[in-house]
């Protein structure tokens, strides 16, 4: 729930939806915007909840409304943290391809995970990784 | 009937695409999106194709992905792609991913004409 202008949290489950999901980003945007944070720290946020939520919703769940994404957030004025925990059966955060090796820069797929770590300030899975935690750290003016 | 992705248009023997979109990332209209570029590799009087994102404001890995599969589709076909009028922050996600090395960008709409013009007749990549 909101604290005041510069800081917040809340906490929210949704059915595998991706609808939902942008819901929750545009608001994120929205709040982001409004704490005067820069359009680049805005995009790198967009972005990593974009492809966080993909991750969650098509890979995790496999899309199945069934299955629930819970979802955390938490800004503070230079600061912005989120959780988002699948109900999947989770992968093997330590053997993703890295889209960036040579024999993989034409593969189409699989640079969701890398677009998340490039953008944001920390990233973090859980062992089985069902629950992805991301941290974005404001830009200095 | 599928929403148009893209304004097509020609300078010379360039076919340019115009993204339509400013956000692409829903399944849909990446789908359409990707559909329409691909149908211009598929006519043989587009060779040489400049694809221009000045509106677009946002792409995710699937859109990625989407140009991925245009590319190989471009090389198959013996056709040129150039991409031109990137957002710095898209250019940011091109750059981490380094498919800024799998890909010839070029500033601006003119710009992009003008290298094909520098091309010539010998348009390969």
């Amino acid at each position: 729930m909101p604290l005041s202008p510069l800081e917040w949290s809340r906490e929210v489950s949704f059915a595998s939806d991706m609808k939902a999901a942008r819901s929750i980003v545009d608001a994120v945007l929205e709040n982001l915007g409004a704490a005067g944070w820069s359009s680049r720290d805005i995009f790198a946020v967009e972005m990593a909840l974009e492809e966080g939520f993909i991750n969650a919703v098509t890979h995790g769940n496999k899309s199945d409304p069934s299955k629930k994404v819970h979802y955390a957030e938490t800004l503070t004025p230079d600061t912005a943290r989120f959780r988002i925990r699948d109900e999947g059966e989770g992968f093997d955060t330590k053997n993703v391809p890295d889209p960036t090796a040579i024999e993989n820069l034409e593969v189409a797929s699989g640079r969701g995970v890398h677009l998340i770590r490039g953008f944001m300030t920390v990233i973090e899975y859980n062992d089985d990784g069902t629950v992805l935690q991301m941290e974005k750290r404001r830009s200095k003016e | 009937m599928p929403t148009p992705r893209i304004d097509v248009k020609r300078v010379a023997d360039i076919t340019i695409a115009v993204c339509r979109d400013t956000k692409l990332n829903d399944d849909l209209v990446i789908q359409e999106w990707g559909d329409q570029l691909l149908a211009l590799v598929a006519d043989p009087t587009s060779r040489k194709i400049l694809v221009n994102f000045e509106r677009v404001l946002f792409m995710s890995s699937s859109a990625l992905r989407a140009l991925i599969t245009l590319n190989k589709k471009v090389k198959e076909a013996n056709a040129t792609l150039f991409l031109c009028s990137i957002d710095d922050n898209i250019m940011e996600a091109f750059r981490i991913t380094r498919l800024d090395t799998v890909f010839t960008i070029k500033r601006n709409e003119d710009e992009g004409v003008r290298s094909f013009t520098f091309l010539g007749g010998d348009a390969k990549k």
